[in-house]
């Protein structure tokens, strides 16, 4: 799970940031790579080693002191770099200790991955109180039920559980959208995915609601 | 189909009356549930949080004004639901079809079914509802019974039901954060950090859940006392 500091990659130099390695080392993240059995393009492979030293200039290696500057990125905090002048190349000296490139992901001074509790309780806590306002919900329509009467309320709660059951038999496919979409969102070329995903909801919740009509009307 | 249970026919008219109008437009809740769960998958959950404050407000101002002061009674509770959740999914159309999310997820473009994706979703999804909702079903028998068994019964049933969810329904909160990142984990290749994080996930909800339900154990007549205090 962890790497060392050494093999890690900064916001600033990475592409694949949000890739894992697995990915980021996979055939399909290096589509210039060859398929078992397919043949080498011989030619070029040969050619372009003896090529290189002459269409490539050479440069002196620097002989200046190295400069430290501090990198702020979306993934990785407070990381320092040496940075070489005249040279593009950046080279971190000291381990990074930051966000992840995976969700809830914290890296600590040595390079081991942890679970970010803050992260988890950042997306959890609106959720919480998502959940806290469903009970109000409930709750308020028992209070109002229960200010009709005793009998009125027991009225409600022959039935009540039964309404959940139906709106989960259809709602299944609610929760499959909110799946789709978590794992749709990280792939981005695949990021449109999830309106058509919104889009099977609503066709959905159109037959749904023919259906529960007709059950509706049967009870009546 | 309540007929098998036996109710007194006063009880079976008045869960007529709540029946028709909040199952009726239940498809209006899920549809709100599904476009939630959009905003909740893209990492979102504050526009959750938001449109639901929305429709609790509005579930209330309709429960007093249909019940009481339309006189609707037990009905007027269930049409109050029903609007509350239609006037969600409004809300929630106006921001799924704002500019960022039409430019970010093409959200314009799905007013046509896609009939291979409904199916592969229909075919994910219903199994996934379905279990639940048998567990619903068994906890609707057994409520059934109360009622069945007498009126007061049923009620207190009720009443202790709906305060229990103090203790799981903040649980589902935290479970939906777990599957939120571990679909994400999954979707960046990585399962491996899916299961370690769906793990401490799993232990922090229990934590949660079982020190809320200690709590209401120890303190249970308080609550119920709260509820009670309104009749």
């Amino acid at each position: 799970m962890s790497a060392p500091p050494a093999l890690r990659t900064s916001a600033a130099t990475s592409a694949t940031s949000g890739l894992s390695n697995e990915i980021a080392t996979s055939a399909a993240s290096r589509p210039r790579a060859l398929r078992p059995g397919a043949s080498l393009p011989r030619a070029r492979l040969l050619a372009a080693p003896l090529a290189a030293p002459l269409l490539l200039p050479r440069r002196a290696p620097p002989a200046v002191p190295l400069s430290f500057s501090s990198c702020h990125g979306s993934d990785y905090l407070f990381s320092a770099y040496a940075i070489i002048d005249g040279s593009a190349m950046n080279t971190r000296l000291e381990p990074i200790s930051g966000a992840g490139s995976l969700p809830a992901q914290r890296i600590d001074a040595a390079g081991h991955a942890h679970v970010d509790q803050r992260a988890v309780l950042a997306l959890a806590l609106p959720l919480m109180a998502n959940a806290a306002i469903q009970i109000i919900l409930n709750l308020t329509d028992m209070w109002f039920i229960g200010h009709i009467s005793t009998i009125a309320l027991a009225g409600v709660a022959a039935v009540q559980w039964l309404v959940l059951v139906a709106v989960l038999i259809l709602g299944g496919v609610a929760s499959a959208v909110a799946d789709d979409c978590r794992a749709i969102l990280r792939s981005a070329p695949l990021r449109a995915r999830i309106a058509i995903s919104v889009d099977c909801l609503m066709g959905n919740a159109w037959r749904g609601h023919r259906c529960l009509w007709r059950s509706a009307l049967r009870v009546t | 189909m309540l007929a098998p249970f036996g109710f007194s026919p006063e009880i079976e008219q008045l869960a007529t009356s709540f029946w028709f109008p909040r199952v009726g437009g239940a498809a209006f809740g899920v549809a709100a549930w599904g476009m939630l769960g959009f905003f909740n998958g893209i990492g979102r959950p504050r526009i959750t949080l938001f449109i639901s404050v929305a429709t609790t407000l509005a579930n209330v101002l309709f429960n007093e004004v249909f019940i009481f002061h339309l006189g609707w009674g037990v009905a007027g509770s269930g049409w109050a639901t029903t609007a509350a959740q239609a006037l969600g999914l409004l809300l929630c159309i106006a921001i799924f079809l704002q500019a960022p999310y039409r430019e970010k997820f093409k959200s314009h473009l799905t007013w046509h079914p896609h009939w291979p994706q409904l199916r592969e979703q229909l075919k994910l999804g219903f199994p996934s509802g379905l279990l639940p909702a048998a567990d619903l079903l068994g906890i609707s028998i057994f409520q059934m019974m109360q009622v069945r068994l007498g009126t007061v019964d049923g009620a207190a049933t009720q009443m202790a039901m709906m305060l229990t969810s103090v203790a799981y329904m903040p649980g589902f909160g935290i479970a939906q954060a777990g599957t939120t990142l571990v679909g994400q984990s999954i979707g960046a290749g990585n399962r491996d950090w899916g299961r370690r994080l769906g793990s401490r996930i799993i232990l922090m909800t229990a934590l949660y859940m079982g020190g809320i339900g200690v709590l209401l154990a120890i303190a249970g007549p308080l609550p119920v006392a709260v509820v009670h205090a309104g009749r």
